[in-house]
C-alpha cells in the first residue's frame, strides 16, 4: 500500500516535464529487480558463487542463494561475474573547463559550476562498468578548485548526477605543473608565481596563513554572538579562504595532485604545521619511495597502474607502485584521469596483480572501495553489502580478464547501460543518421561556409590532466 | 588515364631525350656534379653491406666501427640539390620532357623544397667551416663538450638518469645453446604442443616438439606449468627514437623538420640504451617495429630485436617500410602532438590542403622513380650520362619500384580509401596505420587485399555517434572479413608493453582469442615481410619466444624466462629495479 503510494507520488512528479530517453528502468517505488545466479564479488565479503542479489528501492536489499522472487523482475546471470560499480578518484569527463588557471590559488573556482551531463565518454565509462566519479579542477594551481562527486546518471539533468553525502574535497597540485614550466607565457605577459617548488610550498603557506587568520576573525565573531556582545560586525566572507577554513576544519578533503616523493614530504610537513589532513596524493608517481611516510599520515594514493615517462616528473614511475603501497598500509586507488582509460579501469586494476602479485580482493579493491573511501562514500558504494546503494556491474567473465566485457550497468538500481540494448538499438540508429545526412540543413553546402572540418583521433595514454589549459 | 600517363613517361625514360635532359641538367647545374657523391654513394653501399651481413648475422663485431662512418656519408649539403631541384623543374604535366625546361637548374620553386634547400645549404657551411679551417673557438667548445659529458656520465648513478644502467646493457647477452622442457608450446602457426621441448642453438629454434632430446650440453629450463609463447612484434612504434616526450626535447627524435624525409632513417635515431626496450621487452614484446613520426614523409622504419648495444644489433630489418602521413582534410594524422595549430578554417580549405600535400608527395615519389630509371640504365650503360646521387631520393626508390612496403597513416574511411587510390596510382605496396574507419570498409580492403595495422584499440571513438564500442570490435570486423591485420599500441615506447592488452581488449569484443594472438605475433611478422624468420614457433626461426605462466595476453600472466635472438635475457628493467631498490624500504 505505502509503496503504491510512492508510486503514484513519483509518477506525478514527474509527469510535468519530459524524461529523456534513457535505459533507465525505473526509480524508487519501481518493481525490485532481481539478479540471478551470478559469481558475486563482493569485494569486502569474498566471493560468493552462484549467488542472487535483490535490488530494492535502489538499494542492495538482500544477497544470498535463492532469494524469494516475489514479483521481481529477473535477470538471469548464469556464468556472469556481479561486481560493484567502479569509482573512478580521478576524472575530468563532464566538464565544460578545467582549470582557472589564472591564479595560483583558486579555491573558490567549482567544478560544480562547469557539469556537461550530455558528455557521450559518460556513456563509454558507464559501458565500461564506472558508477562513480570525482570530478576534479586541473593540475595548473598550486591550490584548485572544488572537486564534485557524481553518479554517472547519463541522460538525467544534472542535479541528479551528484553523489548525496559526499565529502567536499579541493585540488591541490604540486610540482611541475603549478610551476608551469612546460607552458611559455606569450609575449608581453609576465610569469605566474610560483616558478620553483620552493614557490610552491610558499602559495601553499601562505593561503593557509590567510585562511588561519580568516577562521580567528570568524571564531572571535561567533564567540562574540554567543556571549551576545553588542555592536559586533560580521566579518567580511571571503570565498577563497573559506574551503580552506573547512580542510583546516576537517570537513573538507585534499587531493593533492603530486609526482615527485619529494613533494609528497613536503606537503604532508606542510598539513602538519596547519593541523590538517591529506585524504589523497593524486597520481602519487613516487610515492613507493615514501609509502612508509604517506600511510603514517593516513593519506590515501590515487595513481596511474603503469604511465610513465610522458614527463621527466614521470620517469621514475614504475608498475609496482600500487603493489608496494598497499603493501605498507596505503589506502590505493586506481584511477583514469582519462575518459579513455575510465572505460577500462578493470585492466588498469589487474595489472597490479603482474606487477607486485596483490591479491584478487586487494586488486578489486584498488577500483571499488578503496575509491570509494578516499571520497567518502564507501558507507554507500565500493563493494556489495545489504543496505548499500545498488550501483553494479555485471560482466560476462571475470572482470580481473582481459577478455572481459561488462553486460548490464546499474546506478541505484537502475539500468543506465546495456549491452545488448545497445545492440539492439544500432539498426535504428544508423537509420536515422543515414535520414539525418540527407536532410536538407545537413547536406554539403553549395556555397558559402563549410561545416568545421572533424575532429582529430582521441589517442589513449592521452591525459587530460596533463593537457588540461590547452583544450580548445 | 593515369596508366597511359604513366606508360608514356616509362617510354620516354628509354628515349634519347630523356636521357638528354639528365645529361643536359647536370650541365645546366655547374659544378654540383661533384666527386664526393660517388664517395657517398660507395660509403651508402658499404652501409647497406654491412646490414646485409648484419641480418646473416655475419662480422658482427665490425660493424659498430664501420656504422660510425656513416655520419661521413651524410654530408647532406652537398649531395642532393642538383638533381633533386632539376626533377623539381619538371613539367607539372609530365607528357613531355625538353631539355630546356629542365636545364635550368638553380632554385626550388616551392616552400618545403626551399626550407630543405636552405637547411642543407646551411649543414653544407656549417660542414665546410667545421672540416677545413676550424674557427678558433671550436676547441675550447669541444673541450667544454667533452668535460660536459665526463660529468654526466660521472653522475650517470642517480636515480633520475636518462637511459638504461649497465646492469641490463653493455654486457652482450651471449647466443648459447637452450633447451626448454615440459613446456606447453604455443606455436601459433601450428597447433600447441602440450609436454614439449625447444632447442635453442645459435640463436635460433633449432627443434622442437614433444619427443625432442636434449642436445649434450645444453643449459636446460624446467618449465613445467608454464607457456612458452613466440615474442611479441608491435608493428607500430617509435622505440628508441624519444625516451621522454615532454620537458626534455633533446631525447625526442620523431620527427625532422620539413615535410618530406625519405631519408630519415630509424635505426640512424634508435638509442639502443634507452629504458624503455628492457621495460618493455620483459613483458613479452620481443621486436618492434620504430618510425619516423613527422611531415607527410616521415622516413623508413626499422625492424628491430629489443636487445642489443647497438642499433645494428639489434636490426632485424634496417630499412623496413617507408612511412606516409596521408594527408587528412583538417590536420592531425601526424603522430606530432594532440594539439596542432595549423586547423584550416573549414572544410573546403582543409581539403585544398590536403590535395597540395597529396601533390607534393606524388611529386617526389615521381621524382624518385625518374631518378630510379636513369640510375638503372646508366649502371646497364655507361656511356650515358652518369647522374649524381641525391640522398633524398636515393632511399625512394625501392620503394617506388614496389620492392618494399609503404606504410600509409590514415584513419578515416576517405583517408584509408584516398591512401589506397593513390598506391594503386602510384603502384606502390601498401600497408595502412591506424585504421580506425577500416572495419567500416572491410570489404573494400579485403576485395585491394592491403593490410592494416590497427593502432586504435584503445581508442576513443572520434564521433559522438560512434558506437561506444567501434574501435573495440574493429579487429574483430576486418578478421570476419578475411581482411590481413595486426594490433599494435601505437606507441611511441613507454606504453608498448601495453600490446597484450590491446588484443586482448579486441578478443572481449568478438575477435577469436587464436586471432587476436597471432594479431600480435604471426600477423605482424607477415604484414612487415619478416615471418620467415618471426612470428611463430617453428624450426629455423629466430629464437624469440616468452615463457609466461598463464595466457599470454590476460593482465595478471607473469613472464617468466625471455629469449630474443636465441639469447637469454634477464628480466631486469629500470622498473624492477626501482621496485628491488624501494620494496622493503621501511
Amino acid at each position: 500500500m505505502r509503496r503504491l503510494f510512492i508510486h503514484l507520488l513519483t509518477c506525478s512528479l514527474l509527469a510535468g516535464f519530459l524524461l529523456p530517453e534513457t535505459f533507465a528502468q525505473g526509480r524508487a517505488g519501481t518493481p525490485d529487480t532481481l539478479i540471478r545466479n551470478a559469481t558475486v564479488l563482493t569485494v569486502t565479503r569474498g566471493t560468493l558463487p552462484n549467488a542472487d542479489l535483490l535490488i530494492r528501492n535502489g538499494k542492495i536489499a538482500s544477497v544470498g542463494k535463492n532469494l524469494n522472487v516475489g514479483n521481481a523482475r529477473v535477470i538471469d546471470a548464469t556464468g556472469k561475474y556481479l561486481m560493484p560499480g567502479i569509482v573512478d578518484c580521478h576524472s575530468h569527463s563532464m566538464l565544460d573547463a578545467i582549470n582557472e588557471g589564472s591564479l595560483s590559488v583558486t579555491s573558490m573556482t567549482r567544478m560544480n559550476d562547469v557539469l556537461n551531463p550530455h558528455d557521450v565518454d559518460l556513456y563509454r565509462a558507464l559501458a565500461g562498468g564506472v558508477t562513480a566519479l570525482n570530478l576534479l579542477h586541473g593540475s595548473a594551481n598550486a591550490i584548485g578548485g572544488q572537486n564534485t562527486v557524481v553518479k554517472i546518471k547519463y541522460g538525467r539533468p544534472v542535479k541528479e548526477f551528484l553523489f548525496p553525502g559526499a565529502m567536499p574535497g579541493i585540488k591541490f597540485a604540486l610540482g611541475e605543473n603549478p610551476k608551469r614550466s612546460s607552458f611559455n607565457p606569450q609575449p608581453g605577459q609576465q610569469r605566474r608565481y610560483p616558478a620553483t617548488r620552493m614557490g610552491v610550498e610558499e602559495v601553499i603557506r601562505e593561503a593557509f596563513t590567510r585562511a588561519r587568520d580568516y577562521k580567528k576573525t570568524w571564531d572571535e565573531y561567533r564567540a562574540g554572538l554567543a556571549r551576545r556582545d553588542q555592536n559586533l560586525i560580521p566579518p567580511r566572507r571571503d570565498l577563497q579562504l573559506e574551503p580552506l577554513v573547512e580542510v583546516m576544519e576537517g570537513k573538507r578533503y585534499v587531493h593533492a595532485h603530486c609526482y615527485r616523493a619529494d613533494e609528497i614530504l613536503m606537503l604532508i610537513s606542510l598539513a602538519n604545521e596547519f593541523g590538517f589532513k591529506i585524504k589523497t596524493f593524486q597520481h602519487t608517481l613516487e610515492g613507493y619511495k615514501v609509502a612508509k611516510e604517506i600511510a603514517q599520515h593516513g593519506a590515501g594514493a590515487s595513481i596511474f597502474a603503469d604511465n610513465w615517462a610522458y614527463k621527466i616528473e614521470a620517469y621514475d614511475a614504475i608498475p609496482y607502485n600500487a603493489a608496494i603501497m598497499t603493501r605498507a598500509g596505503v589506502n590505493v586507488s586506481m584511477n583514469s584521469d582519462s575518459d579513455e582509460r575510465a572505460r577500462r579501469l578493470n585492466i588498469e586494476a589487474a595489472k597490479a596483480m603482474r606487477y607486485g602479485d596483490l591479491s584478487e580482493e586487494e586488486t578489486l579493491k584498488l577500483i571499488t572501495w578503496n575509491p570509494a573511501w578516499q571520497l567518502g562514500i564507501h558507507d554507500r558504494v565500493g563493494s556489495i553489502e545489504v543496505g548499500k546503494d545498488a550501483d553494479l556491474a555485471i560482466w560476462n567473465g571475470h572482470p580481473l580478464s582481459v577478455y572481459s566485457r561488462v553486460e548490464t550497468t546499474f546506478v541505484d538500481g537502475e539500468v543506465f547501460f546495456d549491452r545488448q540494448k545497445d545492440l539492439a538499438r544500432r539498426a535504428d540508429l544508423l537509420k536515422e543518421r543515414a535520414q539525418l545526412e540527407q536532410a536538407e540543413p545537413n547536406r554539403p553546402p553549395s556555397g558559402g561556409a563549410s561545416p568545421a572540418t572533424p575532429r582529430r583521433r582521441r589517442p589513449t595514454n592521452h591525459d587530460d590532466d596533463i593537457w588540461e589549459g590547452e583544450q580548445p | 588515364m593515369r596508366a597511359g600517363t604513366r606508360r608514356r613517361w616509362d617510354k620516354e625514360i628509354g628515349k634519347p631525350e630523356a636521357m638528354a635532359m639528365t645529361r643536359n641538367s647536370e650541365a645546366g647545374s655547374g659544378g654540383f656534379a661533384a666527386s664526393p657523391c660517388g664517395k657517398a654513394a660507395r660509403r651508402c653501399e658499404n652501409l647497406k653491406q654491412d646490414f646485409r651481413e648484419s641480418r646473416a648475422g655475419v662480422n658482427h663485431a665490425s660493424l659498430p666501427a664501420r656504422f660510425s662512418s656513416l655520419s661521413d656519408s651524410f654530408q647532406v649539403g652537398s649531395l642532393p640539390e642538383n638533381l633533386y631541384m632539376r626533377s623539381s623543374q619538371l613539367p607539372q604535366g609530365r607528357s613531355s620532357l625538353k631539355a630546356s625546361q629542365v636545364g635550368k637548374g638553380g632554385l626550388p620553386p616551392l616552400g618545403f623544397r626551399y626550407r630543405q634547400f636552405q637547411f642543407s645549404r646551411s649543414l653544407t657551411r656549417f660542414q665546410q667551416g667545421g672540416v677545413t679551417k676550424p674557427p678558433s673557438l671550436v676547441l675550447p667548445a669541444l673541450l667544454l663538450v667533452s668535460l660536459t659529458f665526463f660529468l654526466f656520465s660521472y653522475n650517470a648513478g642517480f636515480a633520475q638518469q636518462i637511459g638504461e644502467p649497465t646492469r641490463q646493457h653493455g654486457v652482450s647477452f651471449s647466443r648459447g645453446l637452450y633447451a626448454i622442457r615440459n613446456a606447453h608450446i604455443v606455436t601459433v602457426s601450428g597447433p600447441d604442443i602440450d609436454n614439449g621441448t625447444i632447442v635453442i642453438r645459435d640463436g635460433k629454434i633449432e627443434a622442437l616438439g614433444a619427443s625432442v632430446s636434449v642436445p649434450s650440453g645444453a643449459q636446460t629450463i624446467d618449465a613445467r606449468g608454464l607457456w612458452v609463447y613466440p615474442g611479441m612484434i608491435d608493428a607500430a612504434t617509435s622505440m628508441g627514437l624519444v625516451e621522454v616526450g615532454q620537458g626534455a626535447s633533446g631525447t625526442v627524435d620523431t620527427a625532422e623538420v620539413g615535410d618530406l624525409n625519405p631519408n630519415a632513417k630509424a635505426i640512424t635515431g634508435i638509442n639502443p640504451h634507452s629504458a624503455h626496450i628492457a621495460v618493455t621487452r620483459v613483458d613479452g614484446v620481443t621486436s618492434a617495429v620504430s618510425m619516423p613520426l613527422g611531415g607527410l614523409i616521415s622516413g623508413q622504419a626499422a625492424i628491430v630485436n629489443l636487445v642489443g648495444t647497438s642499433p645494428l644489433e639489434m636490426a632485424v630489418v634496417p630499412y623496413a617500410a617507408l612511412v606516409i602521413n596521408y594527408p587528412r582534410a583538417g590536420g592531425g594524422t601526424g603522430g606530432g602532438g594532440f594539439f596542432v595549430p595549423d586547423q584550416p578554417p573549414n572544410l573546403t580549405e582543409a581539403l585544398a590542403q590536403a590535395n597540395r600535400q597529396l601533390e607534393q608527395i606524388r611529386k617526389m615519389l615521381r621524382d624518385a622513380e625518374v631518378y630510379g630509371r636513369a640510375q638503372e640504365a646508366y649502371a646497364k650503360d655507361r656511356t650515358l650520362p652518369r647522374t649524381d646521387q641525391n640522398v633524398l631520393l636515393e632511399p625512394l626508390v625501392p620503394y617506388v619500384r614496389g620492392d618494399r612496403p609503404v606504410i600509409f597513416r590514415a584513419d578515416r574511411e576517405t583517408d584509408i580509401r584516398g591512401a589506397i587510390r593513390f598506391a594503386e596510382e602510384m603502384k606502390l605496396k601498401p600497408i595502412i596505420l591506424g585504421g580506425d574507419d577500416a572495419g567500416k570498409i572491410a570489404t573494400f580492403l579485403k576485395e585491394k587485399n592491403v593490410p592494416v595495422i590497427l593502432t586504435g584499440i584503445l581508442d576513443l571513438p572520434s564521433r559522438e555517434d560512434d558506437f561506444y564500442d567501434a574501435l573495440y570490435e574493429n579487429a574483430a570486423k576486418l578478421q570476419q572479413a578475411g581482411v590481413r591485420f595486426c594490433i599494435s599500441s601505437g606507441d611511441s615506447g613507454a606504453n608498448v608493453r601495453n600490446l597484450p592488452f590491446y588484443a586482448g581488449m579486441a578478443a572481449a569484443f568478438g575477435l577469436p582469442k587464436a586471432e587476436a594472438l597471432k594479431a600480435v605475433t604471426l600477423y605482424p611478422a607477415q604484414i612487415m615481410n619478416i615471418a620467415d624468420r618471426l612470428g611463430s614457433i617453428e624450426a629455423g626461426k629466430m629464437a624469440n619466444l616468452v615463457v609466461t605462466d598463464g595466457d599470454l595476453l590476460e593482465t595478471r600472466t607473469h613472464v617468466r624466462h625471455l629469449f630474443i635472438d636465441g639469447r637469454q635475457i634477464p628480466l631486469h628493467s629500470r622498473h624492477t629495479d626501482l621496485n628491488d631498490a624501494f620494496k622493503n624500504r621501511r
